[in-house]
């Protein structure tokens, strides 16, 4: 019997992490760590809060000091139109550093949560955009995509954090409504990734770009869970969040419906069908919350409002990656909000075949390297011999 | 002499490929929730590397990192109102179904769970890290910051409740 209880322990320890889990999370760190305490332009967003408005323009280092009178030279020379055309810019191209530029600009008037959370999100969707557009035109390269997973990974980060100081200052509707529309742009991302790449080397590339998606989304889905467990506890501050989100949907309802009903001549009729469908089925949810909140289950109205706006923006997104792209993944069934429920890990590492059971059982050797136990310091479960330390009861 | 940046990153780097598997797991057995477990895991080597970079010395990385780990863990807890696995199983929710890997590897984290949810969270943590993680007392009271003898206590006492209930049959 007392060898029962010890094997429970000996296979529990075989408990770990799929090798290429632990790999992604290693990247990541490893990006965190080599970034950490360099003066770059990753840090001057946080700058612009810390240090004011002032200083931040005029401080030496500061990647504003130096470009932005570039950019406000050239804007005030060759007007709005450099701009414009500077936002479709992609990696290699010759305005893409005054897009660059123009984006740390926008960051230095950022100065609330809720708006760079807003912001840090949208360059995140669109580093993933300009990832879409050189795999579509063959022109992705080792160095390209590197470059473009730090900048998303930096973004979709600070983006994250952000939301997560929105939620710990009890603003969860909002934090709620950020977090549902940055997941449904990883969501299509994701997916327009994988569909666009031109050939076998474009693929191989923007996979590496789709590992990263899916560890952000895996994050962004969890404090989606988390925000809706949240909402219990005071109850006119239940009230408030759920006030907040389910006029948050219905916002979002309105502003897809506009935007669907000005597409529709861009669109295919079953693309344009299907898209109406999501929409549908997001006002079915909005009404719900509605009627929860009026009932006074404000839990069930912040979860269901969550939901329309995941839904909701699902229709928006593919309609923009159609505009960008020529991509039409409305009549595309996978990976689509509506399948979202509060249990999904996000991972769908079934579709590039790795799958969550391909983690070594007892064959690979546990704990390498330092911190393996020697022989005499592993426990004896016996408690008539306890003895590394005196028992006093 | 202080080492430089690129050699720190480079011992962190081996700690992470030496430790994160065991961090872990202990995250995974002490909040029975997979994809949490793996946010905190990274959380405590992102925190750890805070600390190491600010210029905190660290003897014990290994101890050290556990430290990390369970304040976090306590943290999550102290906000989260702590379900218990029958309330969780009765509506539909199983813990070990976000567990990856082959099927004698979600039963072995099942019976482990629920042996773990018969005793109480502070003969938990002990539990789990010296019969789990394999950490000796010595450093399980530095993680804890308890004496010795109190964490021997405590040991003896879980242990012999989850023998108990393992050799009655209590294991689901």
């Amino acid at each position: 019997m007392k060898k029962d209880l010890e094997q429970i322990f000996e296979e529990a320890k075989k408990i770990k992490l799929p090798g290429h889990e632990k790999a992604r999370v290693r990247e990541l760190m490893l990006f965190y760590v080599k970034r950490s305490g360099a003066e770059t332009e990753v840090d001057l967003p946080i700058q612009a809060v810390e240090y004011g408005f002032w200083q931040t323009f005029f401080s030496k280092g500061s990647k504003a000091y130096v470009w932005s009178p570039v950019f406000a030279i050239l804007v005030l020379f060759f007007g709005v139109g450099i701009s414009v055309a500077a936002q479709k810019a992609v990696p290699g191209d010759v305005l893409y550093p005054v897009k660059i530029a123009s984006e740390d600009a926008r960051s230095f008037f950022v100065f609330s949560a809720e708006a760079g959370a807003d912001l840090e999100a949208e360059l995140a969707i669109r580093r993933l955009d300009e990832a879409e557009k050189l795999a579509k035109k063959g022109r992705i390269t080792e160095k390209v995509i590197q470059e473009l997973q730090v900048k998303f990974l930096d973004h979709a980060l600070k983006s994250k954090n952000k939301i997560a100081e929105l939620r710990d200052k009890n603003k969860l509707s909002v934090a709620a409504d950020l977090n549902a529309r940055f997941e449904s742009g990883l969501v299509a991302h994701k997916e327009a990734l994988a569909k666009v790449a031109s050939d076998e080397n474009s693929l191989k590339e923007v996979q590496k770009i789709i590992s990263d998606v899916k560890l952000i989304l895996s994050n962004v889905k969890l404090a989606r869970t988390e925000m809706k467990n949240n909402i219990s506890g005071d109850r006119n501050l239940a009230k408030k969040n759920a006030e907040g989100i389910v006029q948050a949907a219905g916002n979002k309802i309105e502003e897809v419906n506009r935007i669907i009903k000005r597409s529709k001549d861009n669109l295919d009729p079953r693309s344009s069908k299907k898209l109406e469908k999501v929409l549908e089925d997001a006002k079915w949810d909005f009404a719900s919350g509605k009627a929860s909140l009026e009932a006074g289950d404000y839990s069930k109205a912040f979860s269901l409002s969550q939901t329309a706006i995941l839904k909701a923006e699902d229709p928006k997104q593919k309609i923009q990656i159609q505009n960008e792209l020529s991509l039409d993944l409305s009549l595309t069934a996978t990976s689509t909000p509506e399948n979202a429920s509060s249990t999904d890990s996000g991972l769908d590492d079934h579709e590039d075949g790795a799958d969550k059971s391909d983690i070594t059982v007892g064959g690979e050797v546990l704990g390498t390297g330092t911190g393996t136990p020697a022989e005499s310091e592993k426990p004896n479960m016996s408690t008539s011999s306890e003895s590394e330390t005196k028992v006093t009861e | 002499m202080k080492p430089s940046k690129e050699e720190m990153e480079k011992r962190f780097a081996m700690a992470y490929d030496s430790f994160a598997d065991a961090i872990f797991r202990h995250c995974y057995f002490r909040l029975r929730d997979y994809e949490r477990a793996k946010d905190l895991m990274q959380e405590s080597f992102v925190k750890t590397w805070k600390y190491l970079s600010g210029g905190t010395e660290v003897e014990n990385l290994r101890a050290f990192l556990y430290r990390v780990a369970n304040n976090l863990i306590v943290d999550f807890v102290r906000k989260k109102k702590e379900a218990s696995l029958d309330e969780l199983a009765t509506k539909g929710f199983d813990p070990s179904a976000g567990a990856p890997g082959d099927m004698e590897l979600r039963a072995a984290s099942r019976e482990m769970i629920h042996l773990l949810e018969k005793v109480d969270e502070k003969s938990r943590e002990v539990i789990i890290m010296r019969y789990l993680d394999d950490l000796p007392v010595k450093d399980i009271a530095f993680i804890l910051k308890e004496s010795e003898n109190a964490i021997s206590v405590r040991l003896h006492r879980g242990l012999r409740k989850m023998r108990d209930i393992a050799e009655n049959g209590g294991v689901k």
